[in-house]
């Protein structure tokens, strides 16, 4: 659900403890093998109306349960890929849409906000770097590299149009810092002739992802936001 | 000499209040710190200080903080792992806390039924022996009885002291972890605390108080070959940290006396006779190689740092440096190490390092309990003391697998640590770490702890019997207790040719073996007849688990009849496929009733929204113990469904497995494929 990465996203072995008690290693459906007792331990999927998701909350529940979990990549699968830039939008789309209500259910804190400061950014390089149990608004912030840079331009950009020069340039330079991390990284894997099918597939991602986030915070009454990339 | 430490040598020497006074503040602040930080956790009833904090005589940037802590209720590795975390985030700040070996964690209900015979955990909260400052909660200590013991529960402490500080030593004599400082401060803590042993073997007012003010007020009263002792000791004491004048080889020598004196001490007073321990020092030790560790730690995949404090896990005994000619080294890893890293650092020293390095852990059958796992060390501490374990090792006393002759004492000794091992394996039984051990450590356990309880059963029958090979035991098992040959073989086979995992295939006896013991145990205990043992191993080992496959489908009836396909061809056929069909509007429907596989199909129609109900649909159809997942457009290996039944098999406590998804090839000029290939996220 939240970063669907398949290549070494897990060591055969145990899982271990789901940091900050809410974000578990976790197996996607496609693949995955669940004893019956479970099942009438923790109780069944979650009857929710989402379409996507719905593992992470067995596999939290699962290890909340008492039960162990374990990676085995030696029981392999082949799976047919999303195919064209119209199925990779919509399925990023519901990422962040269905993702909404794991948080709403799982999330003890009221307020909590993720940053990784990786430039290739997966589930485990978040780190939770503020939470408060008190807290207006239900609200859960995941921020990457890209929209720190993003979010700091456009603030700057703000600020310039009420003619605040010296705030907008002092954010201006401030969005050197997240830049400056992703740049050696950046340059590894993507160098300089793949540069235009970065951004394009990076926006369209980007896009999709937070408003199906926004939109799934909205359902949920809670501020989402969740970039994916 | 660096300057640093001349520095720090003249300071401690001086003792200017202007510079010690902010040092203080700093051990105040510390310990405020770790209050503030445990308090906040429900389960901590009591936070102690022992040590020189206690005794209110700090030596700052010397002492440590050593702690205490009681929690309330059972045993709970999880509550320990999150403790030390906490005080390992702490201790960035304040390196003065102690974290990995001085720490004391304790379970009220745990320590309240173990205390009563375990003479050593009495010691340790003894007063005489550790001054203690209740820094917090509720004074659980107030209450008990702890100063009254009796002269060989003492004894057996003092044993214990000794054997603490020989493999401390030992450990941390070759390593340059800590610096000749310290090492000359430890050897003179160590010098001093044994002299102290062997004082209050004739008057306990003298235990342990402060070192140098016990030293002082005995100093005169004393033989003279002992007065000499304390004397250099003394003088030595000045120059500790200034000159490099303290030998440690001699003072390992006078250490090694003021031992042996106890020894002599002890056996006049209590008549018992107690074996000298052939402790060799090597004198020589090679520290470990930058490339060796390096290589261990990319095997392992953590990191390991070398010995500061040796963590009694990993700790190298002297008692091995008798066998192993190898250069044993310590190693302290990061965070303690879990079962299967253990595992992994074990199958390493037998394959990969076999001829550069002995062994890490040790595995001297009766020397050694020491834990499969920093979880487990807490129960698995039911070490038989040194003494003990030379008697039973020694030709006289075992011939044949036979013990003819014991002295009294040690019987006595031998029959309390049984009655104390064999309780404990409940808890070990009990624990679930057991089934993530790799093959090879868990029979090798599993063995041990067998010819534990035919030792214990013997006993009762007046008998001796130590059998420490598996086939042995399995024949002593066989004649006389009449256990089924053919299932205590194939255990017996798996301990003789253990199969790593990672090598599939194999079937490890997990569950039924550890039924077989949890059976043998209550039959020691009486709890259970012994036609019970020969009825269990003779029932068929384990039944074989049921598969389900469950896909969920909506309107993809190509892939789906390929998916069936692929999932005929599996080299373990499932038992049953169910198809949920959530309202598709293609032949998906057709396709399923026209398969005809080595399978029943079974078709489930479902029509509602999320993929949660679907999917419980599914569930409450499927009749087997294990519920399979598969997409309607992935197609699967042909060991895909045995790998996975393995595990569940290997462990009742598994609930849930994954496999590893690749993709299928694609396109090249798909935009979305490229994009994800450059990012490495297929």
């Amino acid at each position: 659900m939240l970063i669907p990465i398949l290549k070494d996203y897990h060591q055969q072995g145990y899982a271990p403890p789901p940091r900050y008690g809410l974000l578990p290693k976790f197996f996607p459906n496609c693949n995955m093998a669940v004893r019956k007792k479970v099942f009438e331990d923790v109780g069944l999927y979650s009857e929710e109306p989402i379409i996507t998701g719905e593992e992470v909350d067995l596999c939290l529940r699962a290890y909340r349960g008492g039960w162990d979990l374990y990676y085995q990549p030696s029981a392999r699968c082949d799976h047919e890929p999303r195919a064209g830039v119209a199925g990779v939008l919509k399925q990023w789309f519901r990422y962040g849409y269905y993702s909404a209500y794991f948080f709403k259910k799982h999330q003890r804190e009221k307020c909590s906000l993720f940053v990784s400061t990786k430039f290739q950014t997966r589930l485990e390089d978040y780190r939770r770097i503020f939470a408060r149990r008190r807290f207006p608004f239900r609200a859960t912030v995941f921020l990457t590299l890209f929209s720190l840079v993003h979010l700091t331009l456009l603030l700057a950009a703000l600020f310039l149009v009420f003619q605040a020069v010296a705030p907008a340039a002092a954010l201006f330079a401030l969005s050197a810092v997240p830049f400056a991390l992703a740049l050696p990284s950046f340059r590894r894997t993507v160098g300089l002739r793949r540069i235009p099918l970065y951004f394009f597939m990076t926006y369209l991602i980007y896009f999709s992802c937070v408003t199906g986030s926004l939109l799934g915070g909205i359902k949920n009454r809670m501020l989402y936001f969740y970039s994916g990339v | 000499m660096s300057l640093k430490s001349a520095a720090v040598g003249l300071i401690i020497r001086i003792r200017p209040r202007i510079l010690l006074k902010p040092l203080e503040s700093a051990y105040e602040l510390a310990l405020r710190s770790v209050i503030r930080s445990l308090r906040k956790l429900d389960r901590v009833a009591a936070v102690y200080v022992c040590g020189s904090l206690a005794r209110s005589a700090v030596l700052p940037a010397l002492s440590d903080i050593d702690l205490k802590i009681f929690l309330r209720g059972k045993r709970d590795p999880s509550i320990t792992e999150h403790l030390l975390r906490r005080l390992r985030r702490l201790r960035r700040v304040f390196p003065m806390i102690s974290v990995s070996e001085e720490i004391g964690i304790h379970f009220l209900e745990n320590f309240l039924r173990e205390h009563g015979h375990y003479p050593l955990l009495r010691h340790l909260f003894d007063l005489r022996f550790h001054p203690r400052k209740l820094v917090w909660g509720e004074d659980v200590l107030a209450g008990w009885d702890l100063s009254s013991s009796s002269q060989d529960e003492f004894f057996s402490s003092c044993l214990w002291r000794f054997k603490y500080w020989f493999e401390k030593l030992s450990c941390l004599y070759g390593t340059r972890a800590i610096n000749r400082a310290q090492k000359r401060y430890l050897f003179y803590k160590a010098v001093a605390d044994i002299g102290l042993i062997g004082l209050i073997l004739d008057d306990p007012r003298y235990a342990f108080r402060g070192r140098d003010e016990v030293l002082r007020d005995i100093q005169s009263d004393l033989p003279e070959t002992e007065r000499a002792l304390i004397d250099r000791l003394l003088r030595e004491r000045k120059s500790l940290f200034t000159k490099g004048l303290f030998d440690l080889d001699q003072a390992f020598s006078l250490f090694k006396d003021l031992v042996s004196n106890c020894c002599r001490k002890m056996e006049r007073d209590s008549g018992t006779e107690i074996v000298e321990l052939p402790y060799e020092f090597r004198t020589d030790p090679i520290p470990p190689e930058r490339e060796l560790m390096e290589e261990i730690e990319k095997a392992l995949g953590f990191e390991i740092k070398t010995a500061a404090m040796a963590p009694t896990y990993l700790a190298t005994s002297p008692l091995d440096y008798e066998t192993h000619s190898l250069p044993a080294y310590t190693l302290l890893p990061e965070q303690g190490l879990t079962c299967r890293q253990l595992d992994a650092l074990r199958s390493l020293c037998r394959n990969g390092l076999k001829d550069r390095i002995s062994l890490f852990v040790k595995e001297n059958e009766h020397y050694v309990y020491s834990a499969y796992s920093h979880f487990m060390d807490h129960i698995l501490e039911a070490r038989f003391d040194a003494p003990l374990a030379f008697e039973l090792l020694s030709p006289a006393t075992n011939k044949d697998g036979r013990m003819l002759t014991f002295s009294a004492p040690s019987l006595r000794r031998l029959k309390t640590k049984l009655a104390h091992y064999v309780e404990q394996l409940e808890d070990i039984i009990g624990n679930r770490e057991i089934f993530k051990m790799a093959p090879a450590s868990y029979f090798k356990f599993f063995f041990s702890a067998l010819s534990k309880l035919i030792l214990s059963r013997s006993i009762r029958l007046n008998a001796f019997h130590l059998h420490t090979e598996p086939a042995a035991i399995a024949g002593y098992l066989v004649s006389n207790l009449s256990v089924s040959e053919t299932f205590i073989n194939r255990l017996a086979g798996h301990a003789a040719d253990p199969k790593d995992s990672g090598t599939p295939p194999y079937e490890p006896d997990f569950g039924p073996s550890l039924e077989f013991l949890d059976c043998f145990y209550r039959v020691v205990l009486g709890r259970t007849s012994e036609d019970e043992l020969a009825r269990l191993s003779r029932a068929e080992a384990g039944a074989k688990s049921t598969v389900s496959v469950i896909i969920v489908t909506k309107s993809h009836a190509e892939q789906l009849a390929r998916c069936l396909h692929s999932l005929a061809q599996l080299d373990r056929l499932p038992d049953e496929v169910l198809v949920v069909d959530n309202d598709s509007r293609d032949s998906t429907r057709e396709t399923v009733l026209r398969f005809r596989g080595p399978f029943d199909v079974r078709y489930v129609h479902f029509s509602g929204f999320g993929i949660g109900k679907v999917r419980n649909a599914g569930i409450r159809e499927a009749r087997g113990d294990l519920l399979v997942f598969v997409d309607d457009d992935a197609t699967v290996n042909k060991d895909w469904l045995r790998n996975l039944e393995r595990e569940f098999l290997k462990n009742p406590h598994l609930g849930v497995c994954g496999g590893s998804i690749r993709n299928m090839p694609m396109d090249r000029r798909d935009l979305a494929y490229r994009y994800f290939s450059m990012m490495d996220l297929m």
